[in-house]
């Protein structure tokens, strides 16, 4: 084999790598991502539930309380 | 070459279409429609407690008003758990290829979605497209619900 056609080969080889490389990477990047980073740990709705049952225990007691 | 290519054609195809990342895309999408659906519930909920705050002489009417919504919550909330549970389970099928766990989990998972659309429904009196697409996509998955993720 010739100094070219190994330059020529090592060439393949290096853009064959670098392919690989690209593809591992877009792939890595489509993975699912972990529950936790989509949903917060606590929900919107129950914070709302427990300040209105704040609000409405603090108003109803008072009530209750004269 | 052609083993090199062969080689990375494997490892492409096992990672796009394992029953494992299938399975945590489903769950991914459920996620997204998840967190939709409870910035939806959030308002709705802060929306009749004000009102339900206003109107109501005690604490048994504001409860009687607010219960449809308290539901709501409720089944947000066992969904939630549900779905970390079905990640979990993805988690034991990934170290032990055990899929018991994981069809047990999303068909709570399942249910959970079910009663959120039917007390969404009673609510508003809208269709819910997204709810119903990721119960869909989580039908594939048949298992029975064995587990009670109980919230109250």
């Amino acid at each position: 084999m010739s100094n070219s056609q190994l330059t020529d080969a090592l060439q393949i080889v290096a853009n064959l790598a670098q392919m690989i490389r690209g593809v591992t990477a877009a792939i890595v990047a489509k993975q699912p991502e972990r529950i936790e980073a989509i949903v917060p740990r606590t929900l919107r709705t129950t914070l709302e539930r427990h300040a209105a049952e704040a609000a409405a225990a603090m108003k109803f007691d008072d009530h209750e309380g004269d | 070459m052609r083993h090199v290519v062969a080689a990375a054609c494997a490892v492409m195809a096992m990672a796009c279409g394992t029953f494992s990342t299938k399975a945590r895309r489903s769950l991914n999408v459920t996620a997204e429609v998840l967190v939709a659906t409870d910035r939806t519930a959030s308002e709705l909920y802060r929306d009749a407690s004000h009102l339900a705050l206003q109107v109501s002489h005690d604490a048994a009417e504001y409860h009687r008003r607010m219960a449809e919504y308290d539901e709501l919550e409720t089944v947000l909330r066992a969904a939630h758990i549900a779905l970390l549970a079905s990640q979990a389970g993805l988690d034991i099928y990934d170290s032990t290829s055990s899929r018991g766990d994981f069809f047990s989990s999303v068909a709570c998972l399942s249910a959970a979605l079910g009663d959120i659309v039917a007390r969404l429904e009673t609510i508003t009196g809208d269709s819910y497209p997204a709810l119903e697409s990721a119960l869909s996509l989580l039908g594939q998955y048949s298992g029975v619900c064995d587990e009670q993720f109980a919230t109250n």
